[in-house]
């Protein structure tokens, strides 16, 4: 279409199917049908009639193969015919072929595809493959058409015809040439059955040399063209390295850039979570506090209300006891909105109702590999997760609640651990995964864990001055609710270690969630959850 | 303990039976005794626990002593029990018996296992069975025998349970002041290297391994049969050392840089060490080996620091002392960070040319190349002994979930065609592939019936060409050019046929390109399947360092 109508016309039929020119012939990305289908069909309105279209599906064909083509004159139109319906997922990912015999001028194939195709679509592979005899030297071949897809037929299924006998043309034509030779001496009285014989013989074989000479020529020319194709394949197989190269180094640039904005990431929605966590802690003592403070008056109202409503019980006004009355029941609805804020944030303590699931040991290391990697990255800490061979296959628990529990401690041993190190070591005990976090944070003093756990008053970690942050409050209450523990040993400016325990399968789960409210107490946290091991100086 | 491998028979025949009634236990009756060692030793190897294997007295025992020397040769666990005459019987000439006086079985076993017994009353088998199961699992792991007479079975045991952790101590013990040192010693290493062996797989210490060579960095080579333990496609691996291993390791390894090697889980043997070459060790280098056996200390070079313990215990020893270190303001001396990168891709190997070549006959190296690309990410790849196991080494290359698995230590053809099914076994949720020469086919190619029987689905590719190629190829070099022609069959065998025959799904592959597609159908089967692949037998494996080895051997 570019010899005839010029490469604008190329560019339009591309860009009818939404690609480009170069892609549509350098063999460097997939089409859908569709696409293809739609490039036949602006093809075809540009060229003139059927029979321009047909000419442009095949033109120059061979061409189209390269060096290749003179390895496959070393074959047969029925081989190629093979080669082709063997190599067809190459090309093609819809659709095969399916050769039912063949002679040596004579084939029979059916075309299979997944999908419905266009009449134009099957007059356009009519070209090509009555083409595929001219890649040997051979004129176009013939077919009968028995079933067409296009049609509504299952298959289209072709009976293709060529002609061979032009490969023996020059030795027809010495023979013929012998025979008169033969035949006009016979005539003048040479031997007629010498003649007959042995001239057309010679014939044959003048014309077989002249046809040898011809393939040489044509062999030399080959060797050429296989040369410049193979400089070609290396100068093309070279820039392929290279550009191979440079997609190296910018793939690894990518991934730099991805795992620093991942660590960004990471580190920003660390900070948005301890925010709400605040926020919640906040919002959870407010309304404790708010409620602790209107019960109070509210008892003072109460009691100065029973008092009057004693004296006046026999007030001879109506108005007056109605009024003590209409002021009981308000004092027992403000405690009953009291009691239900109160439930409110209890149940948002508590949190949802856990689910079990499986969670894999080996898949969970990975994933705290990756975020502890993201979260300590642009600092000089080096990390290092390890499993023994203690430790179980998997655990059953409640995934967000494990989740909530080991992110809390990674991303407060990455918070606080500006240089040195921090060790994840995955392990196990009978029917327990341990999991030990070690880093070499700011650390924080017994003192201090005996003052968070001991208060009366369950203090949201951010108003405790000079925290370590950790959460320890959450984690342990949530711990509880699995029959975890936690064992932590710290040393102010030197580090921390915690060293948490889960079941490897939940027991009571649902019962343990009920109850907490009630159950755990700040008192019985040290002991019953956490252990506070003795650090050696 | 879930799976018995063996061959049911008159003088085991109560044991049997026991197994077959017991709905914990799986009773997999193998088509030669040979193959229930061999399919143990996979199903230990894989599962990491211990695997039976059991066969009646006389042949039915005998037939088993090379499936267990394997198991010894390389410390596999695996309780191997063994039928009797009856004990009023013995000596006077009961059908099959092996009595001490005779054809003494107990003996026999005594040289290829931790310990071997003949049970000689009811009373006493639970004490056998104990110190049986206590030495076959601690230290270095291996094959233990019991020879049970069949009268013994009948008889009541009047032994309390016990808990098998009150007789089986843990042996995680090690010097804790060498391991410090020797983490010293890597802080303070310019250009570390680390050489893993077998061990490490034995102690499941792959990832603790890559933990310490990141931290330091430590470039990393393997033995042949450490191969894959450090993923070779990892940028800090030089690949397998010594027989059909790597340039990249051999220029480190000989060369001068190194100044510490440390040797985890590796005996330093021939096929490690280029028939034990002093430049390994040369003068100036710091050898720091581990490993759980202490005879295996110090056997073959002059040690450093000596770590004798489990690698998995003393590695994370060791990343403990690093971050330690790290802690008290430390960082590591090694430069292999500012060092030229090590060869990736086909540079990496003998050959290169021959890894992308289309011609046919198909090149070793091409299948290879075309198996790799659909590899599965946690597959296990078993190979056999011979020529193929040389490609096998050098052409494979094993990522960091997957595992290859030889039987180098004692080098039995077969082992890696039947081996897989008990593999498969004990960790069905994986993918195994077998890579086995036509020769090791024919050896212990009817445990493929064991496969169909049972359902498993485990994959062979046979690498046909018709010969025992290490044989004939090493022949052709020794012998300057003279080959062993009788090694090279004339008759060919339709080994994919034959398959059929017996039941797998099988397929031939001749061409470059076709096994990708073949393979991953073979996978998506599910179901015991072989692929017979027609390879070019003229291209020699690389058998440089067997070669040379074995001339230095007969110059020797």
């Amino acid at each position: 279409m570019a010899d005839k109508l010029g490469a604008e016309k190329l560019r339009l039929v591309a860009n009818s199917a939404g690609l480009e020119p170069e892609e549509i012939d350098g063999f460097s990305r997939w089409i859908s049908q569709r696409q293809f289908e739609t490039i036949l069909e602006t093809a075809r309105g540009l060229m003139q009639n059927d029979a321009e279209f047909l000419h442009a599906c095949a033109y120059k064909m061979e061409e189209g193969y390269g060096p290749l083509r003179w390895l496959l004159r070393a074959t047969s139109v029925p081989m190629l015919w093979r080669f082709g319906a063997m190599t067809m997922h190459l090309v093609s990912t819809i659709s095969r072929y399916e050769i039912l015999g063949s002679t040596d001028s004579t084939i029979q194939v059916r075309y299979h595809s997944d999908r419905q195709e266009s009449r134009l679509m099957c007059l356009s592979r009519h070209a090509q493959v009555l083409a595929m005899p001219t890649l040997f030297g051979l004129p176009r071949g013939s077919m009968t058409e028995t079933s067409c897809i296009a049609d509504g037929d299952p298959c289209c299924e072709y009976h293709i015809r060529w002609h061979e006998a032009p490969r023996m043309g020059s030795a027809l034509l010495g023979g013929l040439l012998g025979l008169g030779v033969g035949a006009t001496a016979a005539s003048v009285g040479l031997g007629a059955y010498a003649g007959l014989l042995s001239l057309p013989l010679l014939g044959a074989a003048a014309g077989w040399i002249r046809e040898l000479r011809r393939a040489n020529r044509a062999n030399l020319a080959m060797g050429e063209d296989m040369n410049e194709g193979l400089r070609e394949m290396a100068r093309e197989a070279s820039d392929a390295r290279e550009e191979l190269l440079a997609l190296t180094q910018r793939q690894q640039q990518w991934t730099d850039l991805l795992e620093k904005q991942v660590g960004d990431r990471t580190a920003a929605l660390q900070n948005v979570v301890q925010q709400m966590e605040r926020l919640k802690g906040a919002q959870v003592l407010s309304i404790r506090g708010f409620s602790h403070d209107m019960r109070n008056p509210l008892t003072v109202i109460d009691l100065n209300q029973n008092l009057l409503q004693s004296e006046l019980a026999d007030h001879e006004s109506e108005t007056v006891r109605e009024s003590l009355e209409s002021m009981s029941v308000g004092i027992a609805d403000i405690r009953k909105l009291l009691d239900s804020m109160m439930e409110s944030v209890s149940s948002q303590t508590r949190g949802p109702t856990l689910s079990v699931q499986e969670i894999e040991i080996p898949a969970f290391a990975e994933r705290v590999k990756g975020h502890l990697k993201a979260l300590v990255l642009g600092r000089d800490v080096r990390i290092s997760v390890i499993t023994t061979r203690e430790a179980p296959t998997s655990v059953a628990t409640d995934p967000l609640l494990f989740n909530r529990v080991v992110d809390n401690l990674l991303s407060n041993a990455a918070k606080y651990t500006e240089q040195g190190s921090i060790v994840v070591e995955i392990g196990g005990l009978p029917n327990q995964l341990c999991l030990k976090v070690s880093d070499t944070g700011r650390g924080i003093s017994e003192e201090r864990f005996e003052e968070i756990f001991h208060s009366k008053e369950v203090l949201p970690d951010a108003q405790i001055e000079d925290s370590y942050g950790v959460g320890l409050t959450v984690v342990v209450r949530l711990l509880y609710l699995v029959a975890g523990r936690l064992e932590v040993m710290s040393h102010p400016a030197r580090g921390t270690t915690f060293w948490v325990y889960f079941p490897v399968s939940p027991p009571e789960l649902v019962l343990r969630s009920h109850d907490i409210k009630d159950e755990l107490q700040p008192d019985d946290i040290v002991g019953k959850v956490l252990t506070i091991r003795r650090s050696v100086s | 303990m879930r799976v018995v491998f063996g061959i049911p028979g008159g003088l085991l025949h109560p044991f049997f039976e026991a197994v077959e009634r017991d709905d914990e236990l799986q009773l997999v009756v193998t088509r030669h005794e040979e193959g229930a060692a061999f399919m143990a030793d996979g199903y230990a190897r894989v599962g990491h626990r211990i695997a039976v294997c059991a066969g009646t007295s006389g042949p039915g025992a005998t037939n088993m002593l090379t499936g267990v020397s394997v198991a010894f040769a390389d410390g596999v666990p695996m309780l191997v029990v063994t039928g009797q005459a009856a004990s009023h019987a013995l000596g006077k000439g009961a059908a099959q018996e092996t009595p001490r006086e005779d054809i003494d079985i107990v003996a026999m076993f005594r040289p290829v296992t931790k310990y071997s017994a003949m049970v000689t009353s009811p009373g006493v088998l639970p004490h056998h069975l104990r110190r049986a199961l206590r030495l076959a699992l601690s230290g270095r792991p291996g094959p233990v025998h019991l020879n049970i007479p069949v009268d013994i079975w009948e008889r009541p045991v009047q032994e309390q349970w016990f808990d098998p952790a009150s007789y089986r101590p843990q042996s995680h013990q090690f010097d804790r002041d060498a391991v410090q040192a020797a983490s010293a010693h890597l802080m303070a290493a310019r250009r570390p290297v680390l050489l893993v062996g077998a061990g490490a797989g034995c102690a499941r210490a792959e990832e603790h391994l890559l933990t310490v060579a990141e931290l330091l960095p430590a470039r990393v080579a393997s033995t042949p049969r450490g191969k894959g333990l450090f993923p070779e496609d990892h940028p800090l691996s030089l690949g397998v050392l010594g027989v059909a291993g790597h340039r990249s390791a051999k220029d480190c390894l000989l060369g001068e840089d190194v100044d510490v090697l440390f040797t985890i889980g590796a005996s330093l043997n021939e096929t490690s060490t280029f028939n034990w070459s002093p430049e390994l060790c040369r003068e100036g280098r710091m050898l720091v080996q581990c490993d759980i056996d202490a005879d295996r200390i110090g056997r073959n070079y002059p040690v450093d620091v000596s770590l004798v313990g489990d690698a998995q215990a003393i590695l994370i020893e060791i990343i403990y002392h690093l971050h330690r270190l790290f802690r008290e303001g430390g960082s590591p001396a090694s430069t292999w960070n500012k060092a030229d990168p090590l060869p990736l891709g086909h540079a990496r190997y003998q050959n290169p040319a021959l890894r992308s070549s289309s011609q046919l006959p198909l090149t070793p190296q091409r299948w290879r190349c075309d198996l790799q690309e659909v590899l599965p990410p946690d597959v296990l790849v078993f190979s056999d002994i011979g020529g193929h196991m040389l490609f096998n080494i050098h052409h494979l290359c094993v990522g960091r979930r997957q595992q290859f698995l030889i039987n180098l230590g004692f080098g039995s053809m077969g082992h890696g065609t039947a081996a897989p099914v008990g593999a498969a076994l004990a960790a069905p949720e994986r993918r195994v592939i077998a890579i086995v020469g036509d020769a090791c086919f024919a050896m212990n190619g009817m445990e493929l019936l064991t496969a169909v029987e049972h359902d498993i689905p485990v994959v062979w590719i046979v690498e046909h060409n018709n010969m025992h190629g290490i044989i004939w190829h090493g022949s052709r070099r020794l012998g300057e050019d003279r080959a062993m022609e009788s090694v090279r069959y004339v008759k060919r065998v339709e080994i994919a046929a034959m398959a059929r025959a017996m039941g797998l799904r099988a397929w031939v592959v001749d061409r470059p390109g076709q096994l990708q597609q073949v393979l991953l159908e073979a996978l998506a089967a599910k179901v015991p399947a072989l692929i017979e692949v027609d390879a070019d037998p003229e291209i020699s494996p690389p058998l440089g360092e067997r070669a040379r080895s074995l001339a230095g051997f007969i110059d020797k």
